[in-house]
């Protein structure tokens, strides 16, 4: 710490900003590059999907693999906003978060998000489901799914779900934490891998 | 840095925790270019008009953030460290936070320092006279130094800038600048 | 004399220096990586208007927002103009800013403080 001298370690204005470099740090642990904490509109969506393709667009992201995390990530926003949470009693004080990160032979997905309790169970089917199968399983259901589409809301989360799957050609990671008799949190990690 | 990630859904939950005891927003490490820096601004301009701010604040944030994206955009060009540029926004309690930070080499710490810390002490008077002397000076048509961008930034904002240095190795430091923009 | 029609980008602002249709305007945003490169069309058309004087010019110049660097720029071209004003060439700045951005009416007073140019400052 040669460079520091009394007088500046006293100056009120150098704070203690080592939290920045903490968090910097923290991003760092897992390569992340993008992280956002807040509402999630249409219109936030739309923003963060233009943001992240204009990004790999300058770091010649190959064209395949650009488009799958597109649509993937389309898909995992599109989750958030479904969950939202508006008016009630029981709501847990938890903002939703997206990430992204990229590592040496994955790019990931994260996102966390309040989610109503009854919600999970057929979530969770759909996604232990989804684990359990290979491509052509995957494609199988897939189909089956889109043939037998009602338009609940069942069905609806069905399909994002295997298309993700089938998109990331990885095992999708998850959790559910519960929060109060009400809602829980769903944290959901998908890895798209390098070609 | 791990090569694969790690399976702890915990660490969502530790970024989140510090997103939230910062208060921040949105947050992005990576390398810095114009095409970038036009994306984020894109990005926090579109996030900051979902708000009922008013216009002054964000054009400010707006301001801001040019002015050290780019800043940062020219240092970083061509160096092992392009990946550590951060660039943050968070909520404060009459408008926002930007942060950012980046590599520097040592050498140019002191610089820096003194440099911040001078533009700390001026008054608005002061700042106003320094700037009309930095801009006429025929020296910075071109590659602009951080100097006339540390004046407007402080200028526009009326609030002093915080900034911190860490060593990170023999030779680098990582600067992180802090601006308050409020009412 | 060129004419300079120089279409915005997100980046860069709208340019058109036409002496035939009297029309002399800067507008938009201004952020270029490179003020230079971006600004030489106007400061070569600005030496031949030197050599080449229009009477009663009237440069609008009418910015959401412009980066540091733009300034100087900015004040680079104010400072050509106020050489051809002083040689005789009667011309004007006009400054625009949107009504509620106090902080882009203060940058026109004070570009006005500094170059010694006629100036109006223009609300809208």
């Amino acid at each position: 710490m040669e460079l520091e001298n009394s007088f500046e370690t006293k100056s009120s204005y150098q704070k203690q900003l080592s939290h920045i470099y903490s968090f910097h740090k923290l991003m760092d642990e897992n390569d992340i590059m993008l992280v956002y904490c807040g509402d999630f509109s249409q219109e936030l969506n739309k923003t963060l999907l233009s943001f992240t393709e204009r990004k790999f667009k300058t770091e010649n992201v190959e064209d395949n693999t650009r488009r799958k995390i597109f649509n993937i990530m389309v898909e995992v926003l599109q989750n958030i906003s479904k969950n939202k949470v508006d008016a009630g009693e029981n709501i847990p004080d938890f903002e939703a978060i997206f990430m992204l990160g990229t590592n040496n032979n994955d790019y990931i997905l994260i996102s966390s998000n309040l989610i109503r309790n009854e919600k999970i169970a057929p979530l969770q089917d759909r996604i232990e489901q989804v684990n359990s199968l290979d491509k052509e399983g995957l494609k199988n259901l897939y189909k089956e799914v889109r043939l037998n589409a009602s338009f609940s809301d069942k069905a609806g989360a069905g399909i994002g779900i295997i298309d993700i799957a089938r998109k990331s050609e990885n095992k999708l990671e998850y959790s559910f934490v519960e929060m109060n008799n009400e809602y829980s949190v769903f944290s959901f990690l998908i890895r798209i891998t390098k070609q | 840095m791990n090569t694969n990630f790690r399976n702890d859904l915990d660490y969502v939950n530790r970024v989140r925790g510090q997103m939230n005891k910062n208060q921040l927003m949105l947050c992005y490490r990576g390398e810095m270019s114009q095409e970038i820096v036009i994306a984020l601004l894109n990005l926090t301009e579109n996030k900051l008009n979902q708000t009922n701010d008013d216009s002054t604040i964000k054009t400010r944030v707006f301001s801001v953030m040019v002015e050290c994206l780019q800043n940062i955009t020219q240092q970083s060009k061509e160096s092992i460290h392009a990946k550590s540029n951060l660039f943050m926004v968070g909520y404060a309690e009459h408008g926002y936070t930007v942060y950012s930070g980046n590599v520097v080499k040592k050498e140019n710490v002191e610089e820096l320092r003194s440099r911040i810390l001078e533009i700390n002490t001026m008054t608005e008077e002061e700042l106003k006279e320094f700037y009309k002397s930095l801009i006429k000076n025929e020296s910075l048509s071109g590659k602009t130094g951080f100097g006339l961008g540390l004046i407007h930034i402080a200028r526009k904002t009326g609030n002093a800038l915080e900034f911190n240095f860490e060593q990170i190795d023999t030779d680098h430091y990582f600067f992180s600048l802090s601006t308050l923009v409020d009412h | 004399m060129d004419i300079i029609k120089i279409t915005a980008t997100e980046d860069t602002p709208n340019v058109i220096l036409d002496h035939i249709n009297k029309v002399f305007e800067i507008s938009g945003r201004s952020l270029p990586e490179d003020v230079v490169v971006f600004y030489q069309p106007v400061i070569q058309w600005l030496e031949e208007l030197e050599k080449n004087p229009v009477e009663n010019l009237e440069l609008s110049i009418k910015l959401e927002y412009f980066n540091t660097a733009s300034s100087k720029l900015i004040l680079d071209i104010l400072l050509k103009l106020e050489q051809i004003f002083e040689a005789g060439t009667p011309l004007k700045v006009k400054w625009f800013h949107i009504s509620t951005d106090s902080d882009m009416k203060e940058a026109g007073e004070e570009y006005s403080e500094i170059v010694g140019l006629p100036f109006e400052i223009i609300a809208y």
